[in-house]
């Protein structure tokens, strides 16, 4: 009997042990779609750009997604969640420059579990992107979708003979 | 004359026995004891011990001939002795119908009590072939109402149905059927529906938040389970059984790109499920007996 006991006691201390033991989630929790920038006329390399600030259309506090004090060569663009279209003005602020362009994204929304420890993300299918402006040649979207993967999604191309590089 | 000869003779003769009388005398008094003393002082001969004839002892085999029966030049002694151990059988001792059992997993209930916020409880039974071999068929139903720690959602499935199929192998086989340690193996089916409720989504920069929901998915899944386990009599023909499962997913649809985090009969996300039994066992109608003389 003790002997049972001590088997008992043994087997529910292991799967207590396997349930208190659960995966964090590796990707992001929220579909965060990361663009990177690129020369429309160089290598497929990342290239820094300097002096640029990125702001949201019509967002509430109107603030600037990232500065312009900052050198980047990738920016997250997170793409609005009650509207399928996102738009983001990309300013030169080099030496007072001030050229603003603009970026379209139209895409439709899908929420999904993803996983237990991921949660619910939406999945954003890109339906079309458009730039209005000087320095930005061109954006893609390789995959046409945009999920919580921890990646790169969006390539922006900037005309570098106009960029702010 | 002739008187004195006789008289010396006479006296000789007198003399002579008085002088051998007298020299036995003085012998006897320096060495009173001689015969004793001479036997002490002799050196001890070897000992002698009487044997007794052992009736039980292998008898000594000797062989004059080898095995093409040609003579040997000496006789050989056959030392080895004949090995009187049967050789042992691994084939089963107990009889094809050996029984039935019949068993209620509720192994789920004690992990709800430690906060596990689903469970699966099945009712099986299984039928004892030669106490060796135990096809097993397992029906339950499974449910979950969880909504994780530090997430954004609600997961939902009602009681959905599950069964699996498999057979148990008894490593015990040939000793008492009240006990058990085996391995096995089993092939599961469940077809359910989940909700994903309470959904919160929001986006810090467009300082916006969307409430959703996901209702009505469907998803069927097959997996398998390897697993090993222990079966022990209490009392009577009632038994406790305890398995440790570790189980893998041959196939699961997927709903609207939505990952279904629980699977009736399979659980949750980890690799590994203990199931704890009460069983009870119907024996075969006749008493189970060795099939051999033994």
């Amino acid at each position: 009997m003790r002997k049972l006991l001590y088997g008992i006691s043994a087997t529910v201390a292991c799967g207590l042990w396997a349930s208190s033991c659960s995966d964090s989630c590796s990707d992001n929790q929220n579909a965060l779609p990361l663009a990177g920038f690129y020369d429309s006329g160089g290598p497929a390399e990342l290239v820094t750009i300097d002096s640029l600030e990125v702001i949201g259309v019509d967002t509430p506090s109107d603030s600037a997604l990232s500065p312009a004090s900052e050198s980047k060569n990738q920016v997250s663009l997170p793409f609005r969640i009650d509207s399928d279209t996102t738009r983001y003005v990309f300013i030169d602020r080099h030496e007072g420059s001030g050229l603003r362009d603009t970026v379209t994204f139209i895409y439709t929304r899908t929420p999904h579990l993803v996983n237990k420890e991921c949660g619910v993300s939406y999945i954003f299918d890109i339906r079309s992107i458009t730039s209005q402006g000087i320095f930005i040649d061109s954006v893609t979207c390789p995959n046409g979708f945009i999920n919580n993967a921890n990646t790169q999604n969006l390539n922006i191309y900037f005309d570098v003979m106009s960029a702010p590089v | 004359m002739k008187k004195l000869l006789i008289i010396l003779f006479g006296l000789m003769v007198y003399a002579t026995a008085y002088a051998q009388n007298d020299s036995t005398t003085v012998v006897d008094e320096i060495l009173p004891d001689s015969t004793t003393l001479t036997q002490k002082s002799a050196p001890a001969g070897p000992k002698t011990t009487p044997v007794d004839v052992d009736d039980n002892k292998p008898r000594v085999i000797m062989h004059y001939y080898d095995k093409h029966g040609n003579p040997l030049d000496e006789p050989v002694m056959f030392l080895a002795s004949l090995d009187t151990v049967t050789k042992v059988k691994s084939k089963p001792v107990y009889p094809t119908y050996n029984g039935v059992n019949v068993g209620l997993n509720f192994g789920d209930l004690i992990f709800m009590a430690f906060g596990q916020k689903h469970a699966s409880f099945d009712v099986w039974a299984n039928v004892s072939l030669w106490n060796w071999l135990f096809p097993t068929l397992e029906c339950g139903l499974g449910y979950i109402n969880d909504t994780p720690d530090k997430m954004n959602y609600t997961y939902k499935s009602g009681p959905s149905m599950y069964a699996k199929i498999g057979f148990n192998y008894n490593f015990l086989y040939k000793s008492n059927p009240a006990y058990q340690f085996f391995v096995g193996f089993r092939a599961g089916f469940s077809n359910f529906k989940y909700d994903v409720t309470d959904i919160r989504i929001n986006s810090e920069y467009w300082e916006e938040s969307q409430n959703l929901s996901l209702t009505g998915l469907k998803s069927t899944c097959w997996y398998g389970e390897v697993l090993a386990g222990l079966q022990v009599k209490i009392v009577s023909h009632f038994s406790l059984g305890w398995s440790l499962r570790w189980h893998f997913k041959f196939s699961e649809s997927k709903d609207r790109q939505n990952q279904p985090i629980f699977v009736p009969g399979y659980g949750s996300t980890l690799p590994f499920a203990v199931s704890v039994s009460g069983i009870w066992t119907i024996p075969a109608p006749k008493k189970p007996e060795l099939t051999a003389a033994e």
